[in-house]
């Protein structure tokens, strides 16, 4: 195997092991295992007795306060009801209302190494998405989104140290969140804020992997695999049909996404045909790798390959050229153009390999007396 | 036998097989046991032996390649009567020498028995010395081979539990291909003639199956949409996800055969003489396969259900009850298994190496086709369906013509 074409193989599987490396939490969310955590049927729907329900039986980890953001306190007309809703459904819960002033005022107040970070988001949703991660790390509660309007009061899930809803297709999502003050988990969120604040010059991936969902998924599966996740430190997850849009389900959902730009409309066409995609990451993976192998090979017979060949070629050049420009000038009138192009050109020079080269210099009969041999006969 | 036949046994012989796997692994229910329980794979994954089954039809798999030495014997003597006159006059002298050896003596699975003839006092002492270098080197060898088919043949049935056939056979054939095609390339087994058009060509073939997989109508899985149900908020396909899985597990499980298919061919191919009996040739390669077959076999031994349970075995008694399930299982070995693989092993002595990466295309192909008409409920075709078609069926047939250049007629 020759020296440049392990040099490919090289940097090829250097290059997949870094790409391995660097999305190896994106690929483990390919593995849906939020079943494991999921809360029990007992536990959302506890069995009534004559006085009270199991539920109220149990403590209540996860103190009464429910979080909401906005801009200012203006709420949008088709958020009023299921905001309104939350807060009758719960009247012996703290409510705030966290608007943007109140936000950089508390990060400015509590976390004063969070506030340039924070300042320096470029979309207002990043701004959004950070806050709620603090406020729950710092009093805990429980942390809905405007959009989500209360279908049932949220006792049952206080008694658990913290939780996260399961999106689709995989992972899990910041629009609904509970935690205890000072949970592993959270501490874990905003210590990781930093170092996934990147721009992915893309709008929506920039805030997916920020601070939106991608971001939380991915924290969530490094927390899962490397923290103890036990009794105190666990982090239950609601599945979809306790979330919305079923008879027991806690939350209703009206128009929201207000952050959904022009290429959020193209991320979802994108997951439509997510399985198609892997068809096409193979097609892709093999077009990139086979180029470069069919490059290699063009290199190997190409004139390149041969610097010396390539050089006295180049040479030939110049020097036919420099006798164009003499005989241009009159200088040397003898040769004609043909004769010269024989003389300068290397390739002409070589003896040819049939018939007609003499006998004698391709192979000396040593048995005839032959003049360059003596004869030992 | 003519290279074109010996494709296309290779081909339908791996439809027929993939056709009766998948068909064991979507089996719904195992009829009623006589105390009247119904066992499905479902209901036993709790003593383990949902995912077993996967592991155990890779056991089979590998219980088949014992096969291999009888058929390819069968083969050996039935060739004659195959063959043309012209084709067995123009063996060479030393092939019933050979022919004639391999009758007799039987074939010795040692390497340097089956590769390097010699003189019969080495071979005395050698045999005094059973455990010699050579003999460790060469089940080395088997057993790497074991390993890199284990994982592959685990992922296909894994896959084949979670997707449907076509879907399977689509991406575990485009990844061997692509694999197999760049390793050959770049170990130097394949030939370096037109390699830009040839990779011109196969790219054509690629986006042809990728125009298959994104438009077939009667695929379940590319064409399957990740949409959420308005009224529920669910997936719409609650198996989307878990077809997601089959596919990347079987493509990715897929891109070990790179490896084997180099290895065995440096092992295995590169030491045979072209004066040498094809039908021995065949012998000795079967006798390989039955080996890596009988390591394979041994590895998977720890992953069988667990017999001293007497759930487990009554399970496992309702499965090998079943009718359905056996008859899947032998027409799976019989006509698709064993086909496929003398096939294989006779196209890649027959025709140049790369040549036998035109049946994975072709595997695509037959595969939609017996889909077609296996599938009496599902034949709707779409327009760009066909195009996709007709890009991989010409793209297969300039591959077929460029790649089998120099085909060696025996």
């Amino acid at each position: 195997m020759r020296k440049e074409l392990k040099i490919l193989i090289v940097a090829n599987i250097a290059l997949l092991l870094s790409i391995i490396h660097y999305t190896f939490d994106l690929l483990t969310l390919c593995i849906d295992d939020t079943f494991k955590d999921a809360f029990s049927d007992e536990q959302l729907n506890p069995p009534k007795t004559s006085n009270s329900t199991l539920s109220e039986d149990r403590p209540q980890l996860i103190p009464k306060i429910i979080h909401q953001t906005y801009k200012t306190d203006d709420i949008p007309e088709q958020w009023v009801e299921g905001r309104q809703k939350c807060i009758d459904l719960h009247a012996d819960y703290t409510y705030i209302l966290w608007t943007d002033e109140k936000s950089d005022s508390f990060i400015k107040e509590k976390y004063p190494w969070f506030l340039d970070t924070f300042r320096s988001y470029e979309y207002p949703i990043e701004r959004a998405d950070a806050i709620r991660y603090f406020i729950l790390s710092h009093y805990g509660g429980v942390y809905i989104d405007l959009d989500d309007g209360c279908e049932r009061r949220l006792d049952p899930l206080l008694a658990v140290p913290a939780f996260l809803r399961k999106t689709s297709p995989t992972g899990v999502s910041n629009d609904v969140m509970g935690s205890v003050p000072g949970h592993p988990f959270f501490l874990k969120v905003i210590k990781s804020l930093k170092h996934y604040k990147k721009n992915w010059y893309i709008p929506y991936m920039t805030i997916m992997g920020s601070t939106g969902p991608l971001f939380i998924s991915v924290v969530w599966k490094q927390y899962k695999r490397w923290s103890s996740t036990a009794e105190n430190g666990a982090v239950r997850i609601l599945q979809p049909a306790d979330y919305k849009m079923h008879n027991n389900s806690f939350f209703s959902i009206s128009k929201g996404s207000s952050w959904h730009t022009g290429d959020a409309n193209f991320m979802k066409i994108l997951e439509n045909h997510i399985l198609s995609c892997v068809v096409t990451g193979f097609i892709f993976g093999f077009f990139i790798l086979y180029g470069e192998f069919t490059f290699y090979t063009w290199l190997c017979s190409g004139p390149f390959n041969n610097k010396r060949h390539y050089i006295q070629w180049l040479g030939d050049k110049l020097k036919l050229l420099k006798w164009k420009i003499i005989s241009s000038s009159g200088k040397d009138k003898e040769k004609t153009p043909a004769h010269a192009r024989y003389e300068f050109n290397s390739k002409s020079r070589r003896s040819r390999k049939d018939s007609n080269v003499p006998y004698d210099s391709i192979f000396i009969d040593i048995e005839s007396n032959h003049a360059k041999f003596t004869d030992l006969s | 036998m003519s290279t074109t036949l010996l494709w296309f046994s290779s081909v339908i012989g791996y439809v027929i097989q993939t056709k009766c796997l998948s068909n064991i692994q979507s089996r719904k229910e195992i009829p009623a046991g006589p105390n009247g329980t119904i066992a499905t794979p479902e209901a036993s994954s709790e003593n383990g032996n949902s995912g077993s089954l996967t592991f155990y039809l890779t056991f089979m798999y590998f219980a088949s390649w014992l096969l291999l030495v009888p058929v390819s014997r069968l083969w050996k003597n039935m060739r004659p009567m195959l063959v043309s006159d012209s084709e067995s006059n123009r063996s060479s002298p030393f092939d019933s020498v050979n022919g004639e050896s391999a009758n007799d003596g039987g074939v010795d699975t040692l390497p340097h028995v089956l590769d390097e003839p010699q003189p019969r006092i080495a071979v005395q002492q050698q045999k005094q010395k059973i455990v010699s270098v050579a003999t460790i080197k060469y089940v080395a060898k088997l057993t790497v081979l074991a390993l890199i088919m284990i994982v592959a043949n685990l992922t296909y049935n894994m896959a084949l539990s979670l997707s449907p056939a076509f879907d399977v056979a689509l991406i575990q054939n485009t990844a061997i291909f692509e694999i197999v095609t760049l390793l050959y390339g770049v170990c130097g087994i394949s030939r370096k003639n037109y390699v830009f058009r040839n990779f011109l060509i196969m790219m054509n073939a690629v986006i042809g199956i990728l125009i298959i997989s994104y438009t077939k109508a009667t695929c379940d899985m590319l064409a399957g949409k990740l949409s959420v149900n308005p009224n529920t908020g669910e997936l719409s396909d609650p198996f989307l996800f878990d077809r997601l899985k089959g596919a990347l597990i079987c493509g990715l499980g897929a891109l070990i055969m790179g490896p084997f298919a180099v290895l065995w061919n440096r092992w295995f191919c590169s030491n045979i003489s072209k004066n040498e009996n094809s039908a021995v040739v065949l012998v000795k390669q079967s006798t390989h396969m039955a080996l890596i077959g009988i390591i394979g076999m041994i590895i998977l031994l720890p992953f069988i259900p667990k017999l001293p349970s007497r759930e487990s075995l009554e399970s496992i008694s309702l499965l090998y009850n079943d009718k359905s399930f056996w008859v899947s299982l032998l027409g799976s070995i019989i006509f698709g298994s064993l086909p496929n693989l003398i096939s294989i092993l006779e196209l890649n002595r027959k025709a140049p190496a790369e040549y036998l990466t035109t049946c994975n295309l072709g595997a695509i192909i037959f595969m939609g086709l017996a889909e077609w008409i296996c599938e009496p409920t599902q034949t709707t075709i779409v327009r760009w369906e066909v195009i996709g078609y007709i890009m991989l069926t010409v793209s297969l047939l300039v591959l077929s013509v460029t790649l089998g250049e120099g085909k060696y007629h025996f």
